[in-house]
């Protein structure tokens, strides 16, 4: 067996303390192999981003993890202090986020955000440190790079901005890219071109991905493994390619019925899940999803379901829907 | 027609660059038109020129068959009683520090026909949510004890309360999760449908305008690129810039490899190009094949498609033969 690029199991988040913690990912396990794309779906509040963020040692101030092992390319992080975890995951692991305007600099160019990576990591010269960039800038698609590279971040648009982020990551080509929504505020043309250049950087260097959205069907189309979240834990793990045939938990195929499909008839009502997702303050007994599940019994509200094998994966449902 | 635009141009105030190109179209009462494209096609200016945000270079709208683009003040009265817009973000367009109460207690005191005793704005509050499908506990909430759902819910009451017959959706599902967005475009067509609305929506995706609506036209930098019925555009798109789009669509079953990506970035609207626009990404156009050189040299005209409705147009001079399409 190789070793895994990044390995997480247990992962628990939580914010605050006492009766009013909020318990915000719940026994999360994952293990990205070299060169995968995993992606991470679920809806607002199910806990996919904190789980991307923890992986990639960024939780906000407030938030409280722990993990039973949690490794980096072999590195133990778990038993590494913060100062030391920060050489061990720089210029191997890069991290996209949903705004790129929020992550750029705004009174520096791009050029010399860009050049930081290989200045403080490899310490390059500033000229070096240019070249590098432009050439980054092109692999990325970014037209006429030579002058680009010295422009401040508001005169990029919205796509440009972030694959300039993406360029960024690629300075050093990285073992696991992050990617957190990082097209959810672009035009769907847009998207499609930032989601190339995610395969691209993939399938040329070799870097493992995990991308995170709320968008089942553009995971289904990048990603090779999906993983299902609700209310903080992994309900489902299934193969991309089998998901919209394949997927058992009632949750997973709930969210594929609320795409609207180009192929579907025009008149056929979109699914629909009632309810809302559990407060993270609260601890239920059995499943979480139950409240909103169709075919939920007493031993679901009763009893949470431990994962079982399916044909194209693992599922934590007692009742797994039948091939699609 | 509920809705008729006739030769629309327009710039925006203190500018000379012609952002919505000389378009026109139609929307009858009970309808849906969808309009798509990126940013920057014009299609959101295209709205607020019908809500009177922004004054015609040139051309006409008419709403409910009264002109209302100069801006007068008996058009815009007439717009405010006919016409309503909800917005992409639902957090931005409700007030802080107002409840969803008090929210549409003051939309729904604008209308001059109603009574405006504290039970009558009551029971319309509770009309208003009714139709939403909030539940009457929501009334003392704020938006932000709301969940982005939730707010656009209270933002389409708000829009309803004047008890509109046009409502122009302007990217309404954008900012949303796409199971919540699932539950808004369902409710939108229970209210069309109950209330007999007339809808104008504007959106990037077109998997959401196929679903929404009868009638599509698809924008690009100011014009309009292929315009007709809803089964027509999407059984056989024409323009290669709409199979763009629909290939960027994300889809079940459909890898990568199989559809078109644009690449490159829109042309600008303050320095267009000769002929087509679209010409820099068409991926049928000259930048693909050096021939096509009319492209470059003349601008394609919105021409009438053979074999396909009557009212199903393209502007494009190698237009697609798209029947058996597969998407």
């Amino acid at each position: 067996m190789t070793e895994p690029v990044l390995e997480l199991s247990n992962l628990e988040v939580s914010f605050g303390r006492g009766l009013r913690a909020a318990s915000v990912v719940r026994g999360v396990s994952l293990r990205i192999e070299p060169g995968e794309i995993v992606g991470i779906v679920g809806e607002s509040g199910s806990g996919k981003t904190l789980t991307a963020m923890a992986a990639a040692d960024l939780l906000p101030v407030g938030a409280e993890m722990t993990a039973d092992r949690w490794t980096f390319e072999g590195h133990d992080l778990a038993a590494s202090a913060r100062s030391e975890r920060g050489p061990i995951l720089g210029g191997r692991l890069a991290v996209v986020f949903q705004d790129p305007m929020s992550s750029l600099n705004p009174a520096r160019t791009v050029g010399a955000q860009m050049g930081d990576v290989v200045r403080v990591h490899h310490g390059q010269s500033k000229r070096a440190a240019r070249t590098t960039a432009i050439d980054r800038l092109r692999q990325v698609r970014v037209t006429a790079p030579e002058r680009r590279v010295d422009e401040y971040p508001h005169e990029f648009s919205g796509g440009m901005r972030q694959r300039a982020m993406i360029a960024m990551g690629l300075m050093t080509p990285p073992a696991l890219l992050i990617a957190d929504e990082p097209t959810t505020a672009l035009d769907v043309t847009v998207q499609a071109d930032v989601m190339a250049v995610i395969a691209e950087l993939n399938r040329e260097h070799g870097t493992a991905v995990i991308l995170v959205s709320h968008n089942i069907a553009l995971i289904a189309e990048v990603a090779t493994r999906v993983l299902v979240m609700y209310a903080g834990r992994i309900v489902e793990e299934v193969a991309a390619d089998s998901l919209a045939t394949r997927s058992r938990h009632q949750y997973t195929r709930a969210l594929i019925g609320s795409v609207p499909r180009l192929d579907a008839p025009r008149d056929q009502p979109l699914v629909t899940i009632g309810g809302a997702p559990p407060d993270p303050t609260t601890r239920a007994e059995g499943c979480s999803f139950a409240p909103r599940c169709a075919a939920a019994t007493s031993e679901c509200r009763s009893v949470r379901p431990e994962f079982v094998e399916s044909d194209a994966g693992r599922v934590a449902c007692f009742h797994p829907a039948a091939d699609a | 027609m509920m809705l008729s635009i006739r030769e629309l141009s327009v710039s925006y105030p203190g500018s000379d660059v012609v952002v919505v190109d000389g378009i026109s179209l139609d929307v009858p009462s009970g309808g849906t038109l969808g309009l798509v494209g990126e940013s920057g096609s014009g299609k959101s200016t295209v709205a607020r020129a019908v809500v009177g945000m922004v004054r015609p270079r040139s051309g006409t709208i008419e709403v409910d068959g009264v002109e209302v683009g100069a801006g007068s003040s008996a058009a815009m009265k007439h717009l405010r009683s006919t016409t309503q817009m909800v917005f992409q973000d639902p957090a931005a367009s409700l007030h802080p520090r107002m409840t969803v109460g008090a929210a549409l207690v003051e939309a729904a005191s604008v209308r001059a026909d109603v009574a405006h005793g504290q039970g009558d704005l009551a029971m319309e509050v509770h009309r208003l949510m009714d139709l939403v499908g909030l539940p009457e506990t929501f009334v003392d909430r704020y938006a932000f004890e709301l969940s982005g759902g939730q707010r656009q819910r209270v933002a389409i009451a708000r829009a309803l309360a004047p008890r509109p017959r046009l409502l122009i959706l302007d990217e309404v599902t954008a900012a949303l999760d796409v199971s919540i967005q699932a539950t808004i475009l369902n409710l939108l067509k229970e209210l069309q449908a109950e209330l007999h609305l007339t809808y104008l929506a504007i959106s990037h995706d077109l998997a959401v305008m196929r679903y929404l609506c009868d009638s599509i036209a698809v924008m690009e930098l100011g014009s309009i690129k292929e315009i007709g019925a809803a089964d027509e555009v999407f059984g056989s798109p024409g323009h290669p810039y709409t199979v763009a789009l629909l290939d960027a669509v994300p889809q079940f079953g459909r890898t990568r490899d199989d559809r078109t990506v644009l690449t490159g970035e829109p042309a600008d609207p303050a320095d267009r190009p000769s002929g087509c626009s679209f010409r820099a990404r068409c991926p049928v156009g000259p930048v693909f094949d050096a021939s096509r050189d009319r492209c470059v040299t003349t601008t394609p005209e919105l021409a009438v498609v053979d074999h396909s409705g009557p009212d199903h147009a393209v502007a494009c001079h190698f237009r697609l033969n798209t029947n058996d399409r597969d998407v």
